[in-house]
Formats: C-alpha cells, structure tokens, sequence
C-alpha cells in the first residue's frame, strides 16, 4: 500500500509539471522560449519524416536516380525542404492558436472559468491534495 | 530480439521489391491499387473514370488521367515501413512479427488508396483552374501539393495508429 501511495504522489508531481510546461506555453508573447515548440514537432514527426525521405530520396539515390541529373536534383531539393518548412508553419499555427485561446481564457470572469473548469482538472487537483496528505493511515498501518 | 531483426530484415526485402516492382510495372499491372483510387475519386468528385488499357484511368468529362504515378506506391511503402517501426515492440514470436507485417501492410494500403484519392481530388480543380502563385508553374504546383499532402497524410497515420494500438492493449486486457 505504501508502494501505491508513493505511486500516485509520483502521478500528481507529473501531472503538475505537466500542467506547469502547459501554462509556460499559453503565456502569448512572452515567457517561454520560441523554438521549443518546434523542436517538439520535428522530434514528433521524425518517423514520419524519415521515412518520407528515405522512401523518396534514399531509396531513388541508391538506385542511381543521381544520373538523371538536374531534374532529380530540383525535385529531391523540394522534397527535402517542404515538409521541414510544413512542420514549423504547423507548428506556428498551433502554438498562435494556443495563445489565442489562453488569451480567450483569461477575458472570461473568474467565477465563469471556475464552472468551465473540467472534471478533469478536478480530480488531478484532488490526487494533488490527497499526495500531499499522505497516504491514507489505514494504508501505512 | 532476433525475431525484431528479423522482422525489420523482412521489412528492408520488401520495401526494396516494392519500388523494383513500382518501377517496373505498367499502368495495367498497378490495377490493384489505381482501381480503388479512381473509383474513390469518382465517389468523391462525382467524375466517372473509365479504365484506359496501358496508361491507368481515364475522365473524359474533366480529361483527367490517374497513370502510372499517380498511384501513390511511394506513399505506400513509406507507411509501411512507418507502421511496422511504430509496432515492432508488439513484436515477441514469429507469429506476431508476421502479423505485425501484414496489419502494416494492409493499413499502408488503404491509408495509400485514401490519401491518393484526396490529393487527386483537390489536383483536379487545381489542374482546371490553376492557380498563379508568383512564379510557380502549374506542375510546381501540382508537385507542392502532392508533397504536402503525402507527408500530411503520413503524419495523421502516425498520430492515429497509437490509438488503435491502445484500444487493442485494452481489448488484450
């Protein structure tokens, strides 16, 4: 039972350090870094990403698609720089809408935002408060 | 861990006879694949396509041709291979890792059929009506939304697949 405890103390410092990382991102203009974000994109698609150009660029290479000269060349210039350029305006796009909506969040009255506030959020402030309770006594006893 | 290598050499074989067979192969030979696509284009642009024997599908009505490459194979190989990557750890016996490969290979082809299907249902209007971007020629054009829409479309298979992949964690459970 102490394990379970020490457990869900775990889950709720994650879930605040989440919570923290999500309000460092909301803040419009200001606080946290500009590239993260996108570093966090290209880190997330880079599946995605690799096999793309492997599959249309590797692959062509290796089957001597060199040869073929200038017009391989333009094309595979393409199709390594679109897809970069695709993540970070993506990127941008989400982060600015990001910031919009914590903009939205804020103009709207305290007591309105507490009824918005979600089930949720209301049970990871609950774990919250029971970790840093403690575990239950009937658990440790 | 030698069956996860196994797989992935598996994986390396096939991909590599994929693109020999994609360039290799004639318009009529890629029927299983540009089939499917024309018939989906039709549903979703109203355009009937005609099968044109050795150069792939045919529309009078917009004098539109789905050929050879148009048939989105590259696509296809690349979410194969994603897919088997996403899902290797699920891979512990011989029988899994097959399964594995042939699930892959069965999403990456309907995802491809999809995904082909929505580019050349946005590059029909494009091909009427083109759009003059600064300098960009219709065919740049054209080009630019193929990689974009390729690439997006192996994205969203990539943020989709772990959902499905939790919802069968979940029905093992």
């Amino acid at each position: 039972m102490r394990r379970a405890g020490a457990a869900e103390m775990r889950r709720a410092g994650a879930a605040e350090m989440r919570r923290a990382g999500a309000a460092e991102q909301q803040v419009p203009g200001g606080g946290g870094p500009a590239w993260p974000p996108v570093a966090r994109a290209f880190r997330r698609v880079a599946l995605p990403l690799a096999w793309y150009y492997a599959v249309t660029l590797a692959l062509p290479l290796a089957n001597g698609a060199a040869h073929a000269g200038a017009a391989f060349m333009e094309h595979a210039l393409i199709v390594l720089i679109l897809p970069p350029v695709l993540i970070v305006l993506a990127s941008v796009a989400c982060e600015m809408a990001r910031a919009l909506a914590g903009l939205e969040r804020r103009r709207l009255p305290a007591a309105q935002q507490f009824t918005a506030t979600s089930p949720q959020r209301h049970r990871d402030t609950e774990t919250q408060r029971s970790a840093v309770a403690g575990p239950p006594k009937a658990a440790t006893g | 861990m030698k069956i996860k290598l196994g797989v992935l050499t598996v994986l390396a074989l096939a991909v590599w006879s994929m693109k020999h067979y994609y360039a290799v192969a004639t318009a009529d030979d890629l029927w299983w694949i540009l089939g499917p696509t024309a018939w989906l284009v039709g549903v979703v642009t109203g355009t009937p396509f005609a099968l044109a024997p050795g150069e792939g599908y045919f529309s009078r009505e917009h004098l539109f041709l789905i050929e050879k490459s148009c048939a989105g194979i590259n696509f296809m190989i690349a979410a194969f291979g994603m897919l088997t990557c996403t899902c290797l750890r699920r891979v512990d016996s011989g029988v899994s890792g097959a399964r594995v490969l042939a699930a892959s290979l069965l999403a990456s082809y309907a995802a491809a059929v999809l995904v082909n299907a929505v580019r050349i249902a946005i590059a029909m209007p494009l091909a009427a009506h083109p759009v003059a971007v600064s300098t960009l020629t219709p065919g740049e054009v054209h080009r630019f939304e193929g990689i974009a829409v390729y690439f997006a479309g192996l994205v969203l298979l990539y943020e989709v697949v772990p959902r499905f992949d939790r919802g069968t964690d979940r029905i093992d459970a």
